[in-house]
């Protein structure tokens, strides 16, 4: 009875075992498609440089030329990540399998995006300087007030009085007024 | 484990898998929805470059025999033509990969058509965008822009190399699904 247990449990392993090879498998599998696509957001950036070439406009040019390069730029960030993904599933580590592949597919959708022109949510540091731009009449919650141009002119300010009235600064309080007036 | 439990075993083994089955259906639609995605914007494509090349063709005539170009323009043809054929074969594979996603016997093997059908369909579309960026330079050459011959030129390189790059791991995915078939 025992015996039969410890084989069911052996093949119930075994079928896990040949699941989880599948899998990488077809991770790897899809990790090639990726790859591939992100390769046919290279192409097509090319031709869209091309095309604003041919069509004179220096504007276009000047976007295709933008766009393409943060499509190369998701290109190398693409093959990164699936070498990194070959030597994760060589390694026969799991976690780092998931991450590259993470790692891929966000490169897919920056060049993806790259060649579409969308532009993507902006991030924190982008918010902060878009608070900046897009809203004068309101506070800016980003602001670091100790880093505001008013203190920094009032230290400045307070500064100068001081470098003022030093020995070194010129004039001395001998040469002060003795009152505002 | 006696009878009783062991037929209650089977029965929720036999529930677990026809949930799976089911999800497997609904899975194989969106499948074949992603896949015709995919070939659409490829024939859309391989469309464009048709046109392209009927263009190209008499864009070629009015080159001058003396151009300097010419030479260039030759030898850049038949990278063109090649890619042009090898639009039009993926394209067919993509669509017949396509096509045998709803008769898969498992909803495995559908996801490893569909994978066939994408890349197959992205072989296409980066093999029209070189013939498209060929016909742009013969465009170029035949209407002296020769501020814009210079970019062509080099966009038609990275799209060749691009294109290549699209092949290669086509023949990767080929090869890692016919490599868990044959265990």
């Amino acid at each position: 009875m025992k015996k039969r247990h410890y084989s069911r449990g052996l093949f119930a392993c075994v079928v896990a075992l040949a699941a989880s090879i599948q899998v990488y498998a077809v991770d790897m599998a899809a990790a090639s498609g990726a790859l591939a696509d992100v390769s046919v957001s290279s192409s097509q950036a090319s031709a869209a440089l091309a095309a604003a070439a041919s069509s004179g406009d220096v504007e276009a040019i000047a976007v295709a030329r933008q766009r393409s390069a943060d499509v190369e730029s998701a290109v190398a960030e693409a093959r990164d990540a699936h070498a990194a993904m070959e030597h994760a599933v060589a390694a026969g580590n799991e976690d780092a399998a998931a991450a590259a592949a993470e790692d891929l597919a966000a490169a897919q959708e920056k060049a993806s995006n790259a060649v579409s022109g969308n532009v993507p949510e902006p991030t924190p540091q982008g918010a902060e300087q878009a608070a900046v731009d897009t809203e004068p009449g309101l506070p800016n919650i980003y602001d670091v007030p100790w880093q505001s141009d008013g203190l920094r002119s009032l230290y400045q300010g307070l500064f100068s009085a001081t470098w003022s009235a030093s020995a070194q600064g010129g004039a001395g309080f001998s040469e002060r007024d003795a009152t505002p007036e | 484990m006696n009878r009783s439990s062991c037929i209650a075993l089977m029965a929720v083994a036999g529930l677990g898998l026809g949930g799976v089955l089911n999800v497997a259906g609904a899975g194989t639609d969106q499948m074949v929805a992603d896949a015709n995605k995919s070939i659409a914007v490829a024939t859309s494509a391989v469309e464009a470059a048709r046109v392209a090349i009927e263009n190209g063709k008499q864009l070629l005539a009015t080159i001058p025999e003396d151009s300097p170009m010419l030479s260039e323009v030759a030898e850049m043809l038949p990278a063109v033509k090649d890619n042009w054929t090898l639009a039009v074969s993926a394209l067919e594979g993509a669509k017949e990969s396509a096509s045998k996603i709803s008769s898969a016997s498992t909803p495995e093997i559908a996801q490893d058509y569909k994978l066939l059908a994408t890349v197959n369909a992205g072989v296409a579309l980066s093999g029209a965008t070189v013939v498209q960026t060929g016909m742009l330079f013969v465009d170029a050459v035949a209407q002296n822009k020769s501020e814009a011959l210079d970019i062509i030129r080099v966009a038609m390189q990275d799209s060749l190399a691009a294109t290549s790059q699209v092949q290669f791991n086509y023949e990767n995915v080929k090869t890692l699904i016919a490599a868990k078939y044959s265990k």
